[in-house]
């Protein structure tokens, strides 16, 4: 029998480091390395009996190495971002960083108490170390199993300083890939539209406020104006790459559909003209983007290729159809129509045929498509004075709500991994972007200033 | 692969090891961790656990391209028969798992896998 050993192990450890280059900024996060061609011929794994309880993990600050003020502040960074993002999923149980204080911390990864930390109930710790390379930074983070004492995760990444956060992120993602098989949001971003400026738009729609649209990293941190248009800039929608930003804006007077490549600082206009085109939701493959429009006459939905090409017209009825999104496949669209009386979420082939109501509710707007696996649609409902968001499961045709009555709860969007759902509501008072787990808990806001609203998760 | 079924599974925490351990290895240069959480799934499906006893043995078996299960050994045991066959008998009534992921090139997979059984 043949039996590879790959340890990663205190005495090795330089060997045994995967390094990965950050850049300086957030726009090209790192991915997960190749996975090595030469595979083991067995593996050792565990299954436990009882619940399955989550594994217990603490994440203490990571040890700064080199003796500066900036390192020190980095290793903190890390360490409390790290183990946001690792309770982000609920995949594990985190036992809370305040109980940490009883532990002496290790000044290097050799000094791990390991005995204290069993005390404590841990299954594994996270243990890492940043230490200061000329104008860059060395992070290294191992996990630990308790019980054994070895480690079952070591990466190493070389960097800018200025990327904390990253750092975290892509550790988390890394962790929740590895222990978990679960593709991980850490990294990804989200987009919406927002009043925080607090300027008035001149011309012809009288007093009408400013929105411009903004992106934050998937915890809130890092808002940023992508738009300057002193216009109304509405309904962004990421690529599927996460490299530009499609969305509705009045810059020039009647609506139209622009594309903001963000890290190229380059602007492209979808549609031009008079004829008020709105709501663009990008193709699975980011070839394609459906719009609702009324250049026929009433609002219809069309699709556009990414260039402008290609207008097709995909429905045809005297209802007002409006906000399409497309299923992970490509292959079929969602959107909104009161050709029945009231607007309800339809289903209808890329193509145009076969098209079918899906909702029955007084008022459904908003849809959004989930990734694969999940097969469903979530939407906002009116309930009562208010709207909350409700899930329809195509296959089995159950409807689960989200939200109950808290306010108005309105344009939900899927993370890429279909775990969590950003929408907007106004229970705190101003309209405010949140994110909720798809079975209704872990609900957290994500924005504070102005009014905040038509969040889109990026892939 | 998201809610595949992964939570409270644990695989990963019980890799690690090094020279001379003599028999571990790093799920993380295993190119296809999702396969082993299928693969608990299903053999925790087929698992029938005591909750009267606490111990833990080792079940070794080879896994086929195909998927099919072969050479089921009894590797560490528990001490106590009972886990010791519940363990065995959770791999027989198995017998076949997903076929084994294009991504991993070898013709097998043997594993060792570590039952744990809580009060």
């Amino acid at each position: 029998m043949t039996r590879i050993l790959r340890p990663i192990c205190l005495a090795s450890t330089a060997a045994a480091f995967a390094f990965v280059s950050l850049s300086a900024g957030p726009q090209t996060p790192t991915q997960p390395p190749a996975p090595s061609p030469q595979q083991p011929s067995d593996v050792i794994t565990t299954i436990n009996s009882g619940d399955g309880a989550p594994p217990r993990f603490a994440v203490p600050d990571f040890i700064a190495l080199s003796p500066d003020t900036e390192t020190a502040a980095i290793a903190k960074t890390i360490g409390q971002v790290l183990f946001d993002d690792l309770n982000f999923e609920r995949e594990f149980s985190m036992i809370p960083r305040d109980t940490y204080a009883t532990i002496p911390a290790a000044k290097a990864i050799a000094d791990i108490p390991f005995d204290r930390w069993r005390e404590l109930g841990a299954d594994a710790v996270l243990i890492g170390t940043v230490q200061k390379v000329g104008n860059t930074v060395h992070v290294e983070a191992r996990l630990f199993n308790m019980k054994t004492r070895q480690s079952v995760f070591g990466k190493g990444y070389d960097g800018s300083a200025g990327n904390a956060r990253v750092y975290a992120h892509t550790i988390a993602n890394e962790i929740f890939q590895q222990q978990r098989a679960l593709k991980g949001v850490a990294l990804t971003k989200l987009t919406f539209d927002s009043d925080r400026d607090g300027e008035r738009m001149v011309g012809t729609v009288e007093n009408r406020g400013v929105k411009e649209i903004y992106i934050s990293d998937y915890d809130g941190e890092n808002q940023r104006r992508v738009t300057t248009g002193r216009s109304l800039n509405i309904t962004p929608r990421w690529s599927p790459d996460a490299r530009s930003i499609a969305y509705t804006s009045y810059r020039h007077g009647a609506p139209n559909i622009f594309i903001s490549n963000i890290y190229q600082g380059t602007l492209d206009e979808l549609t031009k003209g008079n004829a008020e085109n709105w709501l663009p939701a990008w193709s699975p493959d980011g070839t394609r983007i459906a719009f609702s429009s009324p250049r026929s006459g009433n609002a219809e939905i069309y699709v556009v290729n990414r260039d402008g090409t290609n207008l097709r017209q995909i429905t045809n009825n005297p209802g007002i159809d409006t906000t399409p999104t497309w299923s992970p496949s490509g292959t079929q669209i969602a959107f909104v129509s009161d050709r029945t009386g009231t607007p309800q979420i339809y289903v209808v082939g890329a193509d145009g045929l076969d098209l079918r109501k899906i909702t029955s509710e007084s008022y459904a707007d908003r849809p959004t498509w989930s990734p694969a696996p999940y097969n469903e649609i979530a939407y906002t409902s009116r309930t009562g004075p208010g709207n909350d968001i409700k899930v329809k499961d195509l296959a089995s045709g159950e409807v689960r709500q989200l939200t109950f009555g808290e306010g108005t709860n309105e344009s939900p969007a899927f993370a890429p991994n279909g775990r969590h759902i950003a929408f907007m509501s106004t229970r705190s008072g101003k309209a405010q972007i949140f994110i909720i787990a798809r079975d209704g808990k872990n609900l957290k806001q994500v924005t504070k200033a102005g009014n905040n609203y038509q969040p889109d998760w990026s892939k | 692969v998201a809610e595949t079924g992964a939570r409270g599974q644990g695989f990963g925490l019980s890799t690690g090891g090094g020279a001379g351990s003599g028999s571990t290895l790093d799920v993380a240069n295993f190119c296809c961790p999702d396969y082993l959480v299928q693969m608990i799934d299903r053999i925790r499906s087929n698992w029938v656990q005591h909750p009267e006893l606490a111990g833990s043995n080792v079940v070794k078996f080879t896994i086929h391209r195909d998927g099919t299960i072969s050479d089921i050994l009894l590797e560490t045991s528990s001490g106590y028969q009972n886990l010791d066959l519940s363990s065995q008998r959770a791999l027989f009534v198995t017998k076949t798992l997903n076929p084994l992921p294009a991504q991993f090139p070898n013709p097998t997979l043997t594993v060792h896998l570590n039952f744990q059984y809580q009060r």
